[in-house]
């Protein structure tokens, strides 16, 4: 059966740009893969906690070009020492992102001109996705309806300095919500480093409307023999926002990663990443810290597939929750026949401050490896009462007690971060994070 | 006029009556010794006494003498009874990763003296303040930037119990087995910090298994708590009593 959204067949008809002709035949297989599937239902066994019906009934419009934005606007989300690049409900502005005098090693182009320019590489890359990977619905949705987006590519050997900034600016348009696409293609070739420092936020944190914006990404990365990447993402959107995003690793031999999300924001958000280690001896850390508030729902997805012997992977994250949210944790490790003396962890913990919250855990493995050592674990606590008390008995009020505690079990996931000034923000938005859900009762009983 | 007067006070915890008809009064400047076999009740007193929610009083009164009258203390919550005063230093403390000693430390300084109409310090005086007391106490400088009992060896996290007390100098301090788990020095270290802060205004409880800690702070009172009620109350001779011949002797 093949039901199209009317609000996205406008968005994908809008959305054609000078292309090689395969880019858009691509566009054009995603957008009937998307509608001959449509939009998942609880039926999936992936999206069994998630209730996407929203995307059937809003009527999203394609988000404005308007060219620049004020410095002003964006000055409050900058990071000192990094390269930047700006979007505006998904629309990249070039008059504010260093696409230009990149250090040696750096190629960040949109990519409508990548296509062009890098035509080879990024058909064969595309054709390597299609075949590893993992797809699914909102993939194909945000393949047909992209209509920009980034490719940052790091030379053989070229260790970049800085991070890399992907500051994603989003709006509320009171009359019609806008759906938004952008994606990134990342390529980190052999010998080479990178740190991707990807970041969602509001310009305006509280909307009184009942029409939320909805942010759908996708970042596939290409990790080269020996690549490095450092992969943080940050999402601190408004309450009254809905995002669903997806980052999808190949890993080469040798290769690095490591990830670190924070989920904060949004109505109804998703985390997901899959990684699939192709070569041998590559390493997948994953880090994960969502928090939920009010009637939030905070999602993360993890995968790591070991096609190859020798790869080890490593996943922690940590979730908290009050007010009345819910929390979803969907993990897998996968081990292939043959991919033997894999080491792989897996451990999700969480924190309920109330007995109003809901958590939905699910670490999974499927190994059809014999020689392979794997844990996995799930914990759900709450604070104790010698804890708070211990903070109060030093005149500390009981919230600020909890406030103090919840902190400190997320502070785990915070100190894994390396970059002093990403952590800080981190820091300054979990902080903040407890001041809001105070003020809206969450961490009262 | 006394600090505290707790009279026949009986408490549980999960149900079970642990406290049966405790009666105990401090004065300021005094120094008091609370010793007893285990599961006696002694740190059961020291947590009903700070305001642990999880201990039920069930009869008695614990009055508290607040601004020249004696109040009920047990109306008042923990963090109150703290901004009161009252400072438990616990046996075991608890960790707080993510937040410094200086910062855990200001924001308990700042809600206490704040509210004994007291000006509040912003991080850079608070920070010079907590030298000096680290200083006093003899402690290392590391104190004051590390995280809150992280990686503390268990005298570290005593030492840094005194520390807290040192910078809220309380009124009345109860000191739950601060002595368990020293070495010497250690134990040198945190009674000479315990005997600077002693002053005529404030009273000090010390519960403790040993007569070690006695001799190197001089207890006004010995008091022997067993089963839930003190039973002998006496001089610095009673715990060298107690270490000789055992709390049997005096039970029986």
């Amino acid at each position: 059966m093949s039901t199209s959204i009317q609000p996205f067949e406008d968005i994908f008809q809008g959305s054609g740009y000078d292309a090689p002709k395969w880019v858009l035949l691509e566009k054009e297989r995603a957008w009937k893969a998307f509608c001959d599937t449509g939009v998942p239902t609880r039926k999936e066994e992936d999206w069994k906690y998630t209730n996407l019906s929203f995307l059937k009934k809003t009527n999203y419009q394609k988000a404005p070009l308007n060219g620049t934005l004020n410095a002003d606007a964006i000055k409050p989300f900058l990071i000192p020492e990094t390269y930047t690049i700006v979007y505006r409900d998904g629309v990249l502005i070039s008059a504010n992102s260093d696409l230009d005098n990149l250090p040696v090693g750096l190629d960040i182009t949109p990519l409508p001109t990548a296509f062009i320019d890098y035509e080879n590489e990024l058909a064969s890359f595309f054709k390597r996705f299609a075949k590893t990977s993992h797809s699914n619905a909102l993939i194909q949705l945000n393949e047909a309806l992209a209509s920009n987006g980034i490719l940052i590519k790091v030379s053989q050997k070229a260790q970049i300095d800085k991070p890399i900034h992907i500051l994603h600016l989003n709006s509320h348009h009171s009359d019609q919500p806008v759906a938004s696409f952008p994606r990134n293609v990342v390529i980190i070739e052999e010998f080479a480093s990178a740190q991707i420092y990807e970041s969602f936020h509001c310009l305006e944190q509280n909307s009184s409307s009942e029409a939320r914006p909805f942010c759908n990404k996708t970042s596939d990365v290409l990790l080269k023999e020996n690549a490095k990447l450092t992969y943080v993402c940050t999402q601190n959107l408004s309450l009254s926002s809905d995002q669903i995003c997806h980052t999808r690793v190949i890993q080469e031999k040798h290769s690095l990663l490591e990830s670190h999300v924070l989920g904060v924001g949004g109505k109804l958000s998703r985390q997901s990443i899959d990684v699939w280690q192709e070569g041998e001896e590559a390493h997948s850390s994953l880090f994960g810290l969502f928090l939920g508030c009010g009637h939030q729902q905070s999602e993360q997805r993890t995968s790591v597939r070991h096609k190859v012997p020798h790869g080890t992977s490593d996943q922690y994250y940590k979730g908290i929750l009050t007010g009345k949210s819910r929390g979803v944790f969907l993990g897998h490790v996968g081990v292939e026949k043959g991919a033997q003396k894999v080491r792989a962890k897996q451990l999700n913990k969480n924190l309920l401050l109330n007995d109003q919250v809901e958590i939905d855990t699910k670490p999974e493995l499927e190994i059809d490896s014999d020689d392979v050592k794997c844990a996995h674990g799930a914990t759900v606590s709450q604070l104790r009462s010698d804890e708070i008390f211990y903070l109060q008995s030093r005149g500390i009020s009981k919230e600020k007690a909890k406030f103090l505690l919840s902190h400190a079990f997320a502070y785990e996931i915070i100190a894994k971060l390396e970059n002093p000034h990403i952590s800080a923000i981190w820091n300054q938005i979990v902080k903040n994070f407890f001041e809001n859900a105070e003020i809206i009762g969450g961490l009262h009983e | 006029m006394n600090l505290i007067e707790i009279n026949e006070l009986h408490a549980s915890l999960d149900g079970k009556e642990i406290l049966k008809g405790l009666n105990l009064s401090v004065k300021a400047g005094e120094v008091h010794a609370i010793m007893g076999p285990n599961g006696s009740g002694k740190s059961t007193l020291s947590k009903v006494i700070a305001g642990h929610p999880d201990y039920e009083v069930s009869s008695g009164s614990v009055n508290y003498e607040i601004n020249f009258k004696m109040r009920n203390l047990l109306d008042l919550e923990a963090d109150e009874r703290a901004r009161e005063g009252v400072f438990l230093a616990f046996q075991y403390p608890i960790e707080v990763p993510g937040v410094s000693n200086s910062e855990f430390l200001r924001a308990s300084f700042n809600a206490v003296v704040g509210h004994q109409g007291g000006e509040e310090m912003d991080p850079l005086d608070f920070d010079d303040f907590l030298r000096e007391k680290i200083k006093f106490l003899n402690m290392p400088e590391n104190f004051i930037n590390r995280q809150v009992n992280v990686d503390f060896s268990g005298g570290e996290k005593k030492r840094n119990e005194i520390l807290q007390m040192a910078v809220l100098s309380p009124r009345l301090a109860f000191l739950d087995e601060t002595d368990s788990g020293l070495d010497v020095d250690s134990l040198k270290l945190v009674a000479n910090g315990v005997n600077k802060l002693k002053n005529d205004q404030n009273g000090i409880v010390l519960i403790t298994h040993y007569h070690r800690l006695l001799e190197y702070i001089q207890p006004d009172f010995v008091h022997v708590l067993h089963n839930g009620r003190i039973t002998h109350t006496g001089s610095k001779e009673l715990a060298l009593e107690i270490e000789q011949k055992g709390y049997e002797h005096l039970i029986n």
